[in-house]
C-alpha cells in the first residue's frame, strides 16, 4: 500500500500526524536497541542495574532519542560523537558499515569503564544519523581489577584509553583492534559479550532507521528528528519563561581523594534568566591528586541527570533540553579536571554529587511555580559505595564481581509524599538489583542479611526513603579480595529540602571472625569487634568467617519533621522504619501502647520549638498565612511578596527585597545525633539549623564547612527590571 | 476419542469480563452458539448462571435440561487479577529466613517502575511502590539457612518457628506463605514449617510453600509468587466452590476446568491451590481460542490481537504453539510462573485523544464504559478512537451493536472539533483520520516489538483480530506490518470464552539448576544420567498433577525443555529437548538449537559459544488433551435469532479512507450475507450484530464455512 506522505510531505513541514507516527517509531527503535543490548549482555551491571544508555543522534551528534537508562550519559553521547566527527572524519574517515569505540573521558566518556560504541547510519550513500550505545564494563584494564584506580595520580594509569577507534569496518569487526582490547582487560569474555551486545544494538537501530526512511522518505524522517528536538526546546523555554528569574546555590562535599581523607567541596550556582539556565561551578575545590575528579563530559552528565527528572519529566529528552543550558566551569577544578588528572572514580564521586546539587538547585527553582512545585524533591541517596569481590571460586576458577546492591538507599521526599524506601540511584530511571540467590550462585560468598535499617530515612513533614544494610561473608573459600570505594560516610550528602533533614550517612565495617555471632540476626555494625572502614579503604582481604557489612544513605526529608502527621509516624514505627526513640526525638510524636498520644505529642512538639528558639516560647503560632495577590509560596513555609521580600507563613518578616532570609533566621549548630543515629560528620563539617524566629519552624537544615558562611540558597527577583538596575 | 463420544452433549466456554459474561456453546456437530449476559459484580457466579440460562433458552430448552447435557465447562477468569488489583485477597502472613524479611518490600528495586510506560519512566514524582499485599508487620523471620548447593548452614530453629506460627495464628491470619532462601535446593525447613502450621492451626489456614508453588531460583520472585498464591487462594477457592455447587445443583455432571495463564486448564478443585497461575487467565483465552481455530484452518504462525475498550493485547503462536514467558509482572509484583507472552498497550476504542505541544496523543487514558466515548451520549465530552471511527463513517451510528445502541454522531464531531481539529487548525475529518492513523501506528509498534523485535518476520504470520474494536482497526495496523492475511473469527466477540473450552489440561514442573557445559564437545560437563533422573522426577510430578485433574496417564503428552544461556549471561532462552531418554547426541542438538535460536534473535555472529553454555532450568510440560468436537457450521437459528434475515439489501455509504485521504463510496454488507466463495474487494464495511469490520481499499473480504471472515491484501505494500 502506498503512503502519500512519502511523496507529498515537504521536508520542513511534516503534518502533525506523520510527525507523531514517525517519532513513535524513533522511540520504539531506541527501546528495541535497549532490549537487544540487555538481552545479549552478560553483566548484571547492564542487565539489572541498567548502567548503560543508547539512542539515535543527528550526524553532528545532537541527541534525537535516548533510552531511560543511566542519565549520566545523556549529554555525553553527543560529545562522544562530536569528538569522533572532529578528530577522525578525515582519517580514517566515517563510512558506511563503520563503528567506533571510545572510552576516553577527555574525549566525551563519563569515565573509562563507560565504553561507547557508535555507528554512523547511511541511507542511499548519505550519512543521515548515528546510532550509539554505551555500557559500564566491569574491567577495562589499568592498575586495579575493575578499573577503579584508587591510587592513580594520572589518567594513563587508570585503564585503557580508546579515543574513538574504528572497531567495525565494512560491517566486520577488526580482529586486530578486537584482540588488542581483549588483551588489555582482565575479563575478556565478559567485555566481549558486552561489546558484541552494543554492536548488535547499533545494527538493529541502523536497520530500523533505514526501514523508516525507506517508508517515509529520508527528508521527512530527518525533518521529524529536527522538529522533535525543536519541540522539546520550545516546551522547555516556555516552561522557563513562566518561572521567575533567580539565583539558586547549593554546596556538597566529598571526603577522601583516594590518597588522603581530605574534604572537597563542589559548589553550584544556578542562574535562571528568562529562558536560559546557567550552571556555574565557580568556587568548587581545585582538582584532586586522586581519581575522584571528573572531566567536563562528566560534569555535564551529572547536571543533566539531576535536571531531567525534576525540571522536564514530561518533556521528551533530547538535544532540545540541552539547548537553553550553559555550563560554566573554570579549568582544573574537581569538576572540570585538566588532562592528565585521574578521573576513573568520577562517576561515583564528583559526578554523583553534581547530580545531587542539580536536584537541589532545580528543586528550588521549580518550587516557585504552583504546578511544578510538586516535582521539588529532597536528595536521593547522595553517595555510592563500590564494592568489588575477586578471588577463586569453589572450583578454583577465577571470579570477580561488582556488587550493585549499593543502589539500595533511600529516595528523596516530595511535598506530597514520602521518598521511596529503597529508591535506587537518581541517575537510573529503571534500576534493579540482583537476587541474593543469584549473587550467591555466581560467587563464593553468602549474605547474612539484606534488609532495611531503621532510622535511615531523613526526617521531614514527608520523610525520605529508608536505606538498606547488608552483610556478607566468604562461603566455601578461605579468602576473597575485596575493594571498597565511596563517599558520604562522614558527609550527609542526602540533604533535605525546606526544613527536611538529611538521610543517614553510609557506613562500612569489617568484623574479623564475626560470622557466627552475626548470622542473620545481629547488626554487624553493632558488633564489638567491628572495624570502621571509612569512605575509601581500597583493598582489603576477607578471610573465612570474616564479615563485611555496609549500609547506604537514606533519602532527604521535605519540610519540618514536627509537621508530620502523627499517624504516619506511628505507621513508620509499626513497620519498623522509625524507632520509638526517633519518633519522639525527631518528630515529637509520643507513642504509647500502639497509638500516638495526642496531648503528649503536642507537648513534645511545643518543647522542640522552644528548644530551637533557645528556650523561649515562640511569639507566633505556626500557621499558614494565606498568600496574598502576587505572593509566591516558596516551599511550605516561605512566602515571597511582589517586591521579593520574604516572610514566614506565620507572618514573621524574614528579608527585605534583595536580602537573605538566613540573616534573620535563628541559626544554631546542632550535633549530628540530633539528625539521626546514622548521621556522622567529617571533622571539618558542622550541621546548622535555620529556624523561623517567629514560630520556631525549621526552615532549612544545612551541612556546611565549619569556617564557611551559610550558603545563600535562593535569590529571587520577581521584578526583573529592578534586578537589572541593581 | 471416537466420533461416538460426540453424538450428544454440549461443550461450553465461559469468560467473565468487566461488562459482560460471555458464553460459547459448541454442540456435538461443532455448531457454535454465543451469548452475552451482564456481569454481576460481587456475585459473579450469578452472571455465569444467567449466561448459561440464556444459552439454554436460545437452544430451546431450560437450564435444568441443558446443564446435564454439558460434558465440559471451561472457564477463564479475571477473578485473581481483580482480587489483586482491588486488594481483596486473604489476610496473609509471610515466614522467611532470618535477615531477609524485607525481600518482598525491596522488590529488587523493580516495584516502582513496574508497569510504567517507557516514556513515563523519567517522571520520578509519580513513582510509587505497590500497596503491600502483606504488611511488613506480618512478616516473621525464622533462624535457619541453606546455601546455594542445599547444605544446611544454620540449623532450623523449630521452637522459633513454632512461636512465630502461634503468633500469626493468634492474630487471625487466613493464610501463611513460606519462602526460605534456597528452599528449592533443600525444602526440608519449609516443610517443617508447613507441618507446624498444620498441627497448630484449625485446618482452615491456607499454606503455600515456595518449594511447592514455585521451586525456582530468585528469592524475590519466588516470594512474590508464593505470597500471591496464598493471598488469592482462598478467594479463588471460594468462588470456584460456589459456582461448582450452583452448577451441580442444576444437574451439571461434566468436567469443570479453569483456564490458567499459560493457556492450559486445571480442574476446578486444583485452582484454589494454584491461584497464582490464574493471574492472566483473561487475555489467555483469546490466544488459546485462536490456536484452536488456527489448527482447524492450518495456520502455524499467528499473531493474535485483541483490541477492546481500553487496551490492545497481542499474543503469538509460533509453529502451532503459543509463546510462553517464564516470568511476568502483575500489579507491580513479579512472579516466576509460566504465562503466555501477551504484550499490552493502552490503545482501545475508548482511548482518549488529546493535543499536547501541538501534537496528537492517544491514551493511555481511557473513557472506559462510563462515561465512554462522546458518541455514547453518556456525558463523555473528550474524543476517543471510537468517536473518530464514527466521524470517518466506519461505524454507522444507527447500526452500532446491531442497532441495539444508537450513537450520537454530533457529539463525536463536537468532541473532535473542539479538542483536536481546532487546536491543530485541521478540518474535522482530517483530525479524525489523524486519530485513526496514530492509534493504528501505536498498535503496529507493539506488533513490531513482539515480532520483528523478537526475530520474527510478520509477513510469515496470519493476523487474528478480535475484541470490540479489533475488526475495525486490524487492516490499519496489519497493513503497517505487511501482514498478508487477517482473520476475524466467527467467535471474535466472545473469543476468550471460546478459548476456555478449547484448552487442554496442562501442568508445568520445573527446577532451577546451574549446569555448565562446553569444552571439546558442547556437552562436556553435563551428567547424562543425572539429567535423565531429574527430568523423570519432574515427569512424575506432572503425572500426579494430571491425575488430580482426571487425566489418565496414557492420555498425557510430555515435553522436556531447558533454559539455556551463554556462560555469564543473565537472560536465557527456552529450548526444547527431543523426546526420549537424554543422551549426548540429543544434548549436542539441544545446544546447537540454542545457538540457532540465539542468532535468529540477536543477529548473525552474536552467538558466543567460546565461554560455554549454562543450563539454568529444567522443565517438563505435560498436556492432557481434553475431548472437544471439531468446528462445524453455525448452530442453526443463530443468525436469524439476531434479527437479520437474508433478504436484507446491500447498501453503501461514504467512508473516509485514511490512506488516500478522501471519502470513498463503500459497500456495506452483513457478515452472514457473504456467500461462500464470494470475494468482495475493499472498500467494504462488514456489519455484524456485535461488531463492524473495515475492509479498506487494498484488501478483499471472504468467508469460510465456519463463518470466519478473511481479509487478504491485494496490493503490494
Amino acid at each position: 500500500m502506498s503512503n502519500p506522505t512519502a511523496e507529498t510531505a515537504a521536508p520542513e513541514q511534516v503534518d502533525p500526524i506523520s510527525f507523531e507516527v514517525i517519532r513513535h517509531k524513533l522511540a520504539a527503535i531506541s527501546e528495541e536497541q535497549a532490549i537487544t543490548l540487555k538481552s545479549a549482555s552478560g553483566s548484571p551491571i547492564v542487565t539489572e542495574a541498567t548502567d548503560f544508555n543508547n539512542g539515535l543522534y543527528l550526524p553532528d551528534g545532537s541527541i534525537v532519542t535516548m533510552g531511560p537508562q543511566v542519565l549520566f550519559h545523556s549529554g555525553t553521547m553527543a560529545s562522544v560523537i562530536r569528538n569522533i566527527n572532529e578528530q577522525f572524519a578525515e582519517s580514517p574517515g566515517i563510512r558506511e558499515g563503520d563503528m567506533f569505540i571510545l572510552n576516553d573521558p577527555y574525549r566525551g566518556a563519563v569515565h573509562q569503564p563507560d565504553v561507547a560504541i557508535v555507528a554512523p547510519v547511511f541511507f542511499d550513500g548519505r550519512h543521515v544519523a548515528w546510532a550509539g550505545a554505551c555500557a559500564h564494563q566491569l574491567d577495562i584494564g589499568g592498575m586495579n581489577f575493575s578499573s577503579w584506580a584508587i591510587k592513580a595520580t594520572e589518567v594513563q594509569q587508570e585503564a585503557m584509553l580508546l579515543p574513538g577507534v574504528r572497531l567495525v569496518e565494512n560491517g566486520e569487526v577488526r580482529e586486530d583492534i578486537w584482540q588488542m582490547i581483549m588483551g588489555m582487560t582482565r575479563l575478556p569474555s565478559l567485555v566481549a559479550l558486552d561489546l558484541k551486545a552494543m554492536i548488535a544494538a547499533n545494527h538493529v537501530a541502523g536497520e530500523r532507521l533505514r526501514e523508516v526512511m525507506e517508508h517515509y522518505g529520508p527528508e521527512t524522517v530527518d525533518a521529524v528528528m529536527r522538529a522533535e528536538i525543536a519541540a522539546s526546546e520550545r516546551q522547555l523555554r516556555e516552561r522557563l519563561s513562566r518561572l521567575p528569574d533567580g539565583t539558586f546555590r547549593a554546596v556538597d562535599y566529598l571526603e577522601h581523594d583516594g590518597h588522603e581523607n581530605r574534604l572537597y567541596k563542589v559548589v553550584m550556582t544556578l542562574h535562571k534568566r528568562g529562558t536560559e539556565l546557567t550552571f556555574d561551578m565557580t568556587g568548587t575545590s581545585p582538582q584532586a591528586p586522586g581519581f575522584i575528579n571528573c572531566t567536563h563530559a562528566g560534569l555535564v552528565g551529572g547536571i543533566f541527570a539531576g535536571l531531567l527528572p525534576v525540571l522536564v519529566p514530561d518533556i521528551r529528552w533530547n538535544q532540545g533540553i540541552l539547548a537553553p543550558v550553559t555550563v560554566v566551569a573554570p579549568p582544573a577544578l574537581l569538576c572540570n579536571a585538566a588532562w592528565p588528572s585521574p578521573v576513573s572514580g568520577g562517576t561515583i564521586s564528583t559526578v554523583f554529587v553534581t547530580t545531587s546539587l542539580a536536584v537541589r538547585t532545580i528543586s528550588a527553582l521549580v518550587a516557585l511555580d504552583p504546578e511544578l512545585s510538586r516535582e521539588a524533591v529532597g536528595v536521593t541517596k547522595g553517595s555510592f559505595q563500590v564494592l568489588t569481590l575477586a578471588g577463586l571460586d569453589r572450583s578454583g576458577a577465577p571470579f570477580g564481581t561488582l556488587l550493585m546492591d549499593a543502589m539500595l538507599g533511600g529516595g528523596g521526599a516530595y511535598g506530597d509524599h514520602d521518598g521511596l524506601d529503597a529508591g535506587g540511584d537518581f541517575d537510573i530511571p529503571r534500576p534493579g538489583v540482583a537476587n541474593v540467590e543469584h549473587n550467591e550462585a555466581a560467587g563464593p560468598f553468602r549474605y547474612l542479611y539484606r534488609r532495611f535499617l531503621p532510622d535511615t530515612a531523613g526526617p521531614g513533614r514527608s520523610r525520605g526513603g529508608s536505606a538498606c544494610a547488608l552483610a556478607i561473608t566468604p562461603h566455601g573459600v578461605d579468602h576473597l579480595d575485596a575493594m571498597l570505594l565511596g563517599h558520604g560516610v562522614e558527609v550527609p550528602n542526602s540533604t533535605g529540602i525546606f526544613g527536611g533533614i538529611e538521610g543517614s550517612c553510609a557506613e562500612a565495617v569489617l568484623v574479623p571472625g564475626g560470622h557466627a555471632d552475626i548470622a542473620g540476626h545481629a547488626d554487624a555494625m553493632e558488633h564489638t569487634s567491628a572495624r570502621q572502614l571509612g569512605a575509601k579503604p581500597g583493598f582489603f582481604g576477607l578471610g573465612a568467617g570474616d564479615v563485611f557489612a555496609y549500609s547506604f544513605q537514606g533519602g532527604g526529608g521535605f519540610g519540618d519533621p514536627i509537621d508530620r502527621d502523627p499517624d504516619a509516624v506511628l505507621a513508620d514505627t509499626i513497620n519498623g522504619f522509625v524507632t520509638l526513640a526517633a519518633a519522639l526525638r525527631h518528630y515529637g510524636v509520643a507513642i504509647d501502647a500502639g497509638s500516638a498520644n495526642t496531648a503528649a505529642t503536642e507537648e513534645a512538639r511545643a518543647a522542640i520549638r522552644r528548644e530551637r528558639l533557645g528556650g523561649s516560647e515562640p511569639p507566633r503560632r505556626a500557621a499558614a498565612q494565606p498568600a496574598g495577590d502576587g505572593d509566591i509560596a516558596y516551599g511550605p513555609y516561605l512566602v515571597l511578596d511582589p517586591s521579593s521580600a520574604i516572610r514566614c507563613s506565620c507572618g514573621e518578616s524574614l528579608a527585605e527585597p534583595g536580602g537573605d532570609w538566613k540573616d534573620t533566621a535563628r541559626t544554631t549548630v546542632v550535633p549530628p545525633e540530633d539528625h539521626g543515629p546514622h548521621v556522622r560528620l567529617h571533622e571539618d563539617l558542622e550541621l546548622r539549623e535555620q529556624v523561623c524566629p517567629g514560630c520556631g519552624t525549621l526552615l532549612e537544615a544545612e551541612v556546611v564547612r565549619r569556617d564557611a558562611p551559610s550558603t545563600r540558597s535562593v535569590e529571587v527577583m520577581l521584578d526583573r527590571e529592578a534586578t537589572v538596575a541593581r | 476419542m471416537t466420533d461416538q463420544d460426540f453424538q450428544s452433549g454440549y461443550y461450553v466456554g465461559v469468560d467473565i469480563g468487566g461488562t459482560f459474561t460471555d458464553v460459547v456453546v459448541i454442540d456435538a456437530a461443532g455448531g457454535v452458539l454465543t451469548v452475552k449476559a451482564p456481569t454481576t459484580p460481587g456475585r459473579l457466579a450469578d452472571g455465569v448462571m444467567d449466561g448459561l440460562a440464556l444459552a439454554a433458552e436460545r437452544l430451546g430448552s431450560g437450564l435444568d435440561e441443558f446443564l446435564p447435557q454439558v460434558r465440559l465447562l471451561g472457564h477463564g477468569t479475571t477473578q485473581a487479577t481483580n482480587a489483586l488489583i482491588e486488594r481483596k485477597g486473604a489476610r496473609v502472613a509471610l515466614i522467611t529466613t532470618e535477615g531477609f524479611a524485607d525481600t518482598l518490600f525491596i522488590q529488587r528495586l523493580l516495584g516502582f517502575t513496574a508497569g510504567v510506560p517507557t516514556d513515563h519512566l523519567g517522571w520520578y514524582s509519580r513513582r510509587r511502590y505497590p500497596e503491600p499485599i502483606v504488611p511488613r508487620a506480618m512478616v516473621r523471620e525464622v533462624r535457619e539457612r541453606v546455601d546455594s548447593v542445599g547444605d544446611v548452614v544454620t540449623e532450623f530453629d523449630e521452637a522459633g518457628a513454632q512461636a512465630a506460627v502461634a503468633e500469626l495464628l493468634a492474630d487471625g491470619v487466613e493464610g501463611i506463605a513460606v519462602c526460605l532462601l534456597w528452599s528449592f535446593r533443600n525444602p526440608e525447613h519449609e516443610r517443617a514449617i508447613g507441618r507446624i502450621v498444620e498441627s497448630a492451626g484449625n485446618g482452615d489456614t491456607f499454606v503455600s510453600l515456595s518449594s511447592d508453588v514455585n521451586p525456582v531460583i530468585g528469592e524475590y520472585e519466588r516470594t512474590a509468587t508464593t505470597v500471591l498464591n496464598t493471598y488469592l487462594g482462598p478467594v479463588i477457592a471460594g468462588y470456584v466452590d460456589v459456582l461448582a455447587d450452583s452448577l451441580k445443583a442444576r444437574g451439571f455432571e461434566g468436567a469443570f476446568y479453569i483456564l490458567n495463564s499459560s493457556g492450559g486448564v486445571m480442574s476446578a478443585r486444583e485452582a484454589g491451590g494454584r491461584s497464582v497461575e490464574l493471574l492472566v487467565s483473561g487475555p489467555t483465552g483469546g490466544v488459546i481460542g485462536s490456536r484452536y481455530l488456527a489448527q482447524e484452518l492450518g495456520h502455524a504462525n499467528v499473531i493474535t490481537t485483541d483490541m477492546g475498550g481500553t487496551s490492545f493485547d497481542v499474543g503469538m503462536i509460533v509453529g502451532g504453539t503459543p509463546v510462553v514467558r517464564t516470568s511476568s509482572e502483575v500489579a507491580q509484583y513479579h512472579v516466576s510462573v509460566g504465562m503466555l507472552d501477551i504484550a499490552a498497550v493502552g490503545a482501545g476504542g475508548g482511548s482518549i485523544a488529546s493535543v499536547e505541544g501541538g501534537l496528537i496523543r492517544i491514551g493511555p487514558e481511557s473513557a472506559g464504559a462510563t462515561p465512554g466515548p462522546a458518541c455514547y451520549g453518556r456525558g463523555g465530552t473528550r474524543p476517543t478512537v471510537t468517536d473518530a471511527d464514527v466521524v470517518l463513517g466506519i461505524i454507522d451510528p444507527g447500526a452500532f451493536l446491531g442497532g441495539r445502541m444508537s450513537l450520537d454522531r454530533e457529539a463525536a464531531e463536537r468532541a473532535i472539533e473542539e479538542h483536536i481539529a481546532e487546536p491543530l487548525g485541521l478540518d474535522l475529518v482530517e483530525a479524525a483520520a489523524g486519530i485513526k492513523r496514530i492509534v493504528d501506528a501505536k498498535m503496529a509498534d507493539t506488533l513490531r516489538e513482539v515480532t520483528i523485535g523478537r526475530g520474527h518476520d510478520p509477513r510469515d504470520f496470519v493476523l487474528y483480530a478480535y475484541g470490540g474494536a479489533g475488526p475495525m482497526h486490524c487492516a490499519g495496523y496489519g497493513a503497517e506490518l505487511g501482514v498478508q492475511r487477517i482473520v476475524v473469527p466467527a467467535t471474535s466477540m466472545v473469543h476468550s470464552a471460546y478459548g476456555a473450552l478449547a484448552s487442554d489440561v496442562q501442568h508445568v514442573a520445573q527446577r532451577s539448576v546451574l549446569l555448565g557445559a562446553g569444552g571439546d564437545a558442547p556437552w562436556d560437563g553435563l551428567d547424562v544420567d543425572a539429567l535423565e533422573s531429574q527430568f523423570r522426577e519432574l515427569e512424575a510430578r506432572c503425572f500426579a498433577a494430571l491425575e488430580d485433574s482426571n487425566v489418565a496417564r496414557d492420555k498425557v503428552e510430555l515435553s522436556r525443555s531447558a533454559d539455556i544461556r551463554y556462560r555469564r549471561q543473565t537472560h536465557d532462552l527456552i529450548v526444547t529437548l527431543e523426546p526420549g531418554p537424554v543422551d549426548r547426541p540429543k544434548l549436542q542438538r539441544l545446544i546447537e538449537d540454542f545457538d540457532q535460536t540465539y542468532e535468529a534473535r540477536y543477529g548473525k555472529g552474536s552467538a558466543f559459544r567460546e565461554g560455554g553454555v549454562e543450563l539454568t532450568t529444567l522443565r517438563v510440560t505435560a498436556v492432557g488433551r481434553t475431548a472437544r468436537p471439531r468446528l462445524g457450521e453455525s448452530l442453526a437459528g443463530e443468525a436469524s435469532s439476531n434479527g437479520h434475515g437474508s433478504s436484507a439489501e446491500r447498501s453503501s455509504r461514504m467512508v473516509y479512507d485514511v490512506q488516500t485521504g478522501g471519502h470513498l463510496e463503500t459497500q456495506v454488507v452483513r457478515w452472514e450475507q457473504i456467500g461462500q466463495g464470494e470475494t468482495l474487494a475493499g472498500p467494504v464495511i462488514v456489519e455484524h450484530p456485535e461488531t463492524t469490520v473495515l475492509v479498506p481499499r487494498g484488501f478483499a473480504a471472504s468467508t469460510d464455512s465456519y463463518g470466519n471472515l478473511f481479509l487478504d491484501a491485494t496490493e503490494g505494500l
